[in-house]
């Protein structure tokens, strides 16, 4: 059952796992680092070396399985990553505009009142929450 | 101050997670984030229950209530570096 396509197809699992892994933790943090070059190459090395799997001689269920982990989850961060463009819209605030007022609760459930600003500069961050 | 589309019991869990401080404001209906024109409008990836996601934005607003700087990434897996956003508050305030 263990044969050189075994052999590749867990190494593109392993690949996909340790590299996802070191991303995960990046991002938990909050310091993607900007040149993702190596992060992208070795999703596609997962990929490409789970396809590779498929093709070979000695390919059995084993191999078959791990190969299609690979190729499912290296394609699906790839996928992902293709898709992180952000739309803005033309009616985002820019600077030199006047805030417009708003309210909102608070994680206690209190209404915060854009009001209450007045007077003191704010820092406002929008951001994904836990997504 | 922020403004996410968490849930005000997110909002607490979260800042227990990452030991976050300030003030959160939950905004799940994007009601806030439309104000502002900061939705995402590249609606290729939306989350399940959600309406969309905010761009992440950060905004330097004066005491008179007019954004003095912004900072917006162009790709949902940045954000604005600690260190750019503490200059630009050094520059403006």
């Amino acid at each position: 059952m263990l044969t050189i396509a075994t052999d590749i197809a867990a190494l593109a699992v392993v690949l996909l796992v340790l590299t996802t892994m070191v991303w995960f933790k990046r991002v938990d943090r909050v310091a993607i680092p900007d040149n993702r070059f190596v992060f992208l190459l070795l999703w596609w090395l997962a990929v490409l070396l789970g396809a590779a799997s498929f093709f070979s001689s000695q390919a059995n269920w084993l191999s078959g399985i791990y190969g299609a982990l690979a190729i499912l989850g290296g394609g699906t961060l790839l996928a992902l990553y293709a898709l992180r463009k952000q739309g803005v819209g033309e009616e985002a605030i820019s600077v030199g505009e006047a805030i417009p007022h708003f309210s909102a609760v608070d994680e206690e459930g209190v209404i915060f009142d854009s009001l209450a600003m007045a007077g003191s500069p704010v820092l406002l961050k929008f951001f994904r929450g836990h997504w | 101050m922020a403004v996410c589309t968490d849930t005000p019991e997110q909002i607490a869990n979260g800042r227990k997670k990452h030991g976050l401080m300030g003030t959160f404001l939950a905004d799940p209906k994007l009601e806030v984030t439309d104000l502002f024109g900061l939705r995402n409008l590249n609606t290729a990836l939306r989350p399940p229950g959600l309406p969309g996601l905010p761009i992440p934005t950060t905004l330097l607003i004066d005491s008179e209530g007019i954004v003095r700087w912004k900072d917006q990434s162009a790709d949902y897996m940045q954000r604005s570096n600690p260190d750019y956003v503490r200059a630009a508050l050094n520059e403006y305030f």
